[in-house]
Parts: structure tokens; C-alpha cells; sequence
């Protein structure tokens, strides 16, 4: 450890040219950092022009199946919790959020937006609302009929609101399931700088110190 | 030739100072030259390390190191050198539980036979030393149970907490119950600052419990174990103390505090997701996550707690799962199980007032 240098990196070899994370070819003049990683001025194009395509028609229909079968899944977890340990977990919410997140993202290809993400979170909303039917089937000992169909659908969406009216801790679980799926189905940031150069400039143009130096110190 | 437009000239400003090349935003090397951009600070810290070294302390030691790591690209040898020797010293302090309690047995063996001629005399030093070792234990870890309050994020999160409780359970109930979420939090700080881990301050979410997000990654699968279980631990030192006052006091409100205790750190224990219990799991091999189940299932079958069921079913599912770390951790086991049994029984005491 004693022998480690911190002036330059020790890649293993002589100091190679910036390589290109896309086409993975040695660029020779500029460059662009894309998130954090060099790219040929090619590359960073395309990946500029791919990230302002949209999903394509496909992907809603895709999203809301996924998200629709993803919410059945938290929904039904949520009861079959409550059955097998005879606790209520509204932590079960955060996992409805994080299921619903992950399919509707899926079906976008991974590339998230604003409708995809008011998608996720209805879905969410909506999964939990429903993870309650069971129980207020199992209370209703007179049955429904189909005329019951839409007061009843309206009653369960707004459970969540009631039930965390009278328990606040419910609210907020519920809120994080929520911004869980909002967060999964956000667009990924594309943060482009550059152009940068390989090679170093032309004498007479003073380097700028990243590192401000340190005063010396006092004989 | 793509013509991409130039963006940002602030990006533009920053120059190696060995070459002049301009260097992107959050860069670690100059691409032309590879001089390192943080390298005044990575001199600094290794000579911190290196003094660390010296006085034998090796989480200020893996403190230096691991923050050298960030500065440093992760390809270079420079990075892949430092982090063999952060999970070598990450090791040495997972390891050093075990002798560290058979030298603490010695020392007291040791004790027994110079004071074994003076009978009386002998138990009765022998105890003093025992008493100083646990006055010594809870001045240092009190004096963390205090410091950790002086973040302002615990404690005004806290006082939220307390607020909605207070609300709900009335503030007796509540004080007791956000102080047990917090000597909770606190044990997994205790056992980051020991791994010399950087990490955000505790902060409580009412109704969900607290949370606190680690800043670097944990060296070895055995480390994140004694990180993760280091928070069950203490919470159960929590639970216990209460259940000792109720024992001496018969006040249900104790019995109470007890319970609702060990059920927070049980249900922590849940093998999945961010729980601890998933942080013990990733440290265990196979077998070793099968007689962890095992023991779930003894402590089911004696206390028929409903917990116990779920912890259960994930972990067969876990037990089921490739495990990553082959070599496998005998002392997370041994938490893990004596978790489990220690929790459950908690739990398992009656209650006046609950069915």
C-alpha cells in the first residue's frame, strides 16, 4: 500500500486514447460525456435522436396490461398476507407500488414519461383500493348483485381515502406506494456536455487547476 | 461527420492541471493524460489511513479508504488495490467477534484463577470487571444514542413521529415506542461507524418507522450482515430492558412497550426487499439459510406467531435462490436464529388488555 501513487491513474498500460462506451472505438479528437461516460460525437447523436423517440403505439396498451396484471398480483398478496399471519400490512402498498412501477416501466422499453407515470400511480391507487375487496365481501353476508356492480366499485375506490382519514399511518404508506410507481415510470435524464478534446491545448493557454493549491507551508 | 450541437461552456472550465485538457464534470482522471483530479485529497487520505494503521484503528482506517475509492476511477489499479484491501480489513473486523469474546472469556479465566485463592474476594472482583466492561458498553454506546439526536433530520423527524403516536396512543405509549425505533436505527450506525461506512442520519417516516440510506456500498456480503443485523440487535436489547422493568414493575404499559418492540424488530427480519433480514440472508450459504428456517420453523411451532409464517415462507424461497456467498457466515446465522428465538418469545408474553 505504502508504494501507491495518486498522481495519475494506473490503467495497466501506457496511456491509451478516450474510447467510445458506444462503438467502443478510440476517439482521436472530440469527445461528449453522456452521463458521466465518453462518447464519439456519432454515438452521442444517436443516443440523442433515440431518447427523443417515443415509446411507440404499442407501449400503452403493453403498460397497462403489464401494470393491470402487476396490481392484481400486490392485490391479492395484500389478503393473502392478512390470511396466513392474521396482520393487515399496509407496508404491502410499497410493494404494490414498487410491482406496478416495474411492469408499466417494461412495457415502455424503459424509457418512462409523464403518461406512463400518472399510469402507474392510478394503477397503484387502484390496486390497493381494491386489495380490500375481499374483506368487505367476506363482511357482506347478503351478497351483491350486479346492480351493486358500480356502488360498490365507486365505494372501494374510495376506501384507501376513508380508511386513511381515520389512520394516518395508512396515508402515508400509501403515499410511498405511490411515489414508488411514480418514480419506477420517470424518464431517465440525458445530461450531455461537450465537446471535449483528447488531445491538450495549444501552449500559451493557461491550464485552469481543478484543485485549488495548497499554500506552502511556513519555514 | 454527426454534427452534435456544443453544449455547456461551464463544463469547458475545468483543465487538467498536468496538460490542459479540458475535463468533463464529475471525471476522476484526465482522459489525455490520466492524472488523477482529486489527487491532493487521495494523498491526504491515505496518509490518514496509513496514521490509522499505525494506531491500530481500522475503521478510520476503512473510512479513509472507502472515501479514496469514490475519487479514483474504478478501473484503474489504484481503486482495484484499494478495494481488496477494504475487504480484507472489512473481513478482519467481521471476524474479530468470535476472538474478541474468547479473549473476553480468557481475561475472565484469568481473573478467576489470580483471585481463585481468595474466594469471596475473587467472585467479587470478578464481577466489578464484568460491571466495568458493561459500564464501559453503555457509556460509549449511550454517548452515540446521544450524538445521533443532534442531527437535525432524526430529531425534528422524530418529533413528527412522536406527534402522529402521541395522537393515536397518547405521548407515554408513543415516547416509548419512537425511542425503540431509535435505539433500533441506531444499532445499524453503530455497526456502520464501525465499518467506517458513510451514511445519511436516521430518519422516521410516522407510521412506516425510519430508514437510513447508506452513502457507499458495504465491502462483503458478511459486512452488509452485521450491518443489517446490528439494528434487530440493539432493538432487542430495547425490548428486553423494557420486558426486565415490567418483570420488576408488573405496569402493563412495560408489557406493552415490550411487545410492540419485538414485533418491530421481528417483522424486520423478513428476508426480502431492504428489511434486515434480507441483508443477514445475503451472507448465509444454502445450508446455512435452511437451518436459518429451520429455526423460524421451531419458534412457529412453539409460539404460533403469525409473523413467523411469512418470515417462513420467504425464507424457503431465499433458502430455495442460488446463494451468492458460497463461504457462507456462521456468526449471521447464529444472530439470525438467536433472533428469532429471543423476538418470539418477547412477543409471546401475555399482554393485559390484548387477547
Amino acid at each position: 500500500m505504502d508504494d501507491l501513487q495518486f498522481e495519475r491513474a494506473d490503467f495497466g498500460a501506457a496511456p491509451v486514447a478516450v474510447t467510445c462506451t458506444g462503438c467502443h472505438q478510440p476517439i482521436a479528437g472530440d469527445y461528449y460525456d453522456v452521463n458521466g461516460k465518453p462518447f464519439c460525437a456519432a454515438c452521442t447523436s444517436a443516443i440523442r435522436q433515440a431518447h427523443g423517440d417515443s415509446a411507440g403505439a404499442a407501449a400503452f396498451p403493453r403498460a397497462l396490461g403489464a401494470g393491470l396484471g402487476a396490481g392484481a398480483v400486490g392485490s391479492a398478496l395484500y389478503y393473502i398476507v392478512e390470511k396466513i399471519s392474521g396482520y393487515q400490512l399496509a407496508i404491502i402498498a410499497i410493494a404494490v407500488g414498487f410491482l406496478v412501477g416495474r411492469a408499466v416501466r417494461w412495457g415502455t422499453g424503459g424509457r418512462g414519461g409523464l403518461v406512463y407515470q400518472l399510469l402507474a400511480v392510478a394503477l397503484t391507487y387502484t390496486a390497493i383500493a381494491f386489495s380490500w375487496l375481499p374483506f368487505v365481501l367476506e363482511h357482506n353476508q347478503e351478497g351483491f348483485a350486479i346492480g351493486d356492480l358500480i356502488p360498490l366499485t365507486t365505494f372501494m375506490i374510495g376506501l384507501p381515502i376513508r380508511i386513511g382519514l381515520e389512520s394516518p399511518f395508512t396515508l402515508v404508506v400509501i403515499g410511498i406506494g405511490l411515489w414508488e410507481a411514480w418514480k419506477f415510470t420517470a424518464p431517465v435524464p440525458l445530461a450531455v456536455a461537450g465537446p471535449f478534446t483528447t488531445a491538450p491545448p495549444p501552449v500559451g493557454l493557461p491550464p485552469v487547476p481543478v484543485v485549488p493549491p495548497v499554500p506552502p507551508a511556513a519555514p | 461527420m454527426t454534427q452534435v450541437p456544443p453544449v455547456p461552456a461551464s463544463a469547458l472550465a475545468a483543465r487538467c492541471p498536468q496538460c490542459g485538457t479540458a475535463i468533463p464534470p464529475g471525471a476522476r482522471s484526465c482522459h489525455a493524460c490520466h492524472a488523477l483530479v482529486h489527487a491532493d485529497r487521495l494523498k491526504q487520505l491515505a496518509e490518514t489511513a496509513r496514521a490509522a494503521a499505525s494506531a491500530g484503528d481500522v475503521s478510520a482506517q476503512l473510512e479513509a479508504w472507502r472515501i479514496a475509492l469514490e475519487l479514483l476511477p474504478p478501473d484503474s489499479s489504484q481503486h482495484r488495490i484499494i478495494g481488496d484491501r477494504v475487504r480484507s480489513l472489512s473481513r478482519s473486523l467481521s471476524d474479530a467477534a468470535a476472538p474478541a469474546a474468547a479473549s473476553a472469556a480468557d481475561r475472565a479465566d484469568g481473573a478467576k484463577k489470580t483471585w481463585g485463592g481468595g474466594g469471596a474476594i475473587g467472585a467479587a472482583a470478578l464481577v466489578l470487571w464484568k460491571f466495568k466492561a458493561i459500564g464501559l458498553f453503555l457509556l460509549t454506546k449511550g454517548k452515540l444514542l446521544v450524538l445521533g439526536l443532534s442531527k437535525g433530520t432524526t430529531f425534528f423527524s422524530m418529533l413528527a413521529a412522536l406527534g402522529v403516536y402521541w395522537a393515536i396512543w397518547g405521548w407515554k405509549f408513543a415516547l416509548g415506542f419512537v425511542l425503540s425505533i431509535y435505539i433500533h436505527e441506531m444499532g445499524h450506525v453503530a455497526a456502520m461507524r464501525r465499518y467506517g461506512l458513510q451514511a445519511t442520519a436516521p430518519m422516521f417516516i410516522p407510521g412506516f418507522g425510519a430508514f437510513i440510506r447508506m452513502k457507499q456500498h458495504p465491502a462483503t456480503a458478511q459486512e452488509e450482515a452485521r450491518i443489517g443485523l446490528g439494528g434487530p440487535i440493539w432493538g432487542l436489547g430495547a425490548a428486553a430492558a423494557c420486558f426486565l422493568i415490567y418483570t420488576t414493575t408488573q405496569q402493563p404499559f412495560w408489557a406493552a412497550l415490550t411487545h410492540a418492540g419485538a414485533m418491530i424488530n421481528l417483522f424486520n427480519l423478513m428476508p426480502i426487499w431492504q428489511l434486515d433480514g434480507d441483508h443477514a440472508f445475503k451472507a448465509l450459504n444454502r445450508t446455512e439459510r435452511w437451518l436459518a428456517t429451520g429455526a423460524v420453523a421451531i419458534m412457529l411451532l412453539l409460539t404460533g406467531e403469525g409473523l413467523l409464517v411469512l418470515i417462513g415462507i420467504l425464507a424457503v424461497v431465499q433458502a430455495f435462490r442460488e446463494a451468492p456467498n458460497a463461504e457462507g457466515d456462521r456468526t449471521a446465522l447464529i444472530q439470525f436464529a438467536g433472533l428469532i428465538i429471543a423476538l418470539a418469545l418477547l412477543m409471546k408474553m401475555p399482554v393485559p388488555g390484548l387477547p
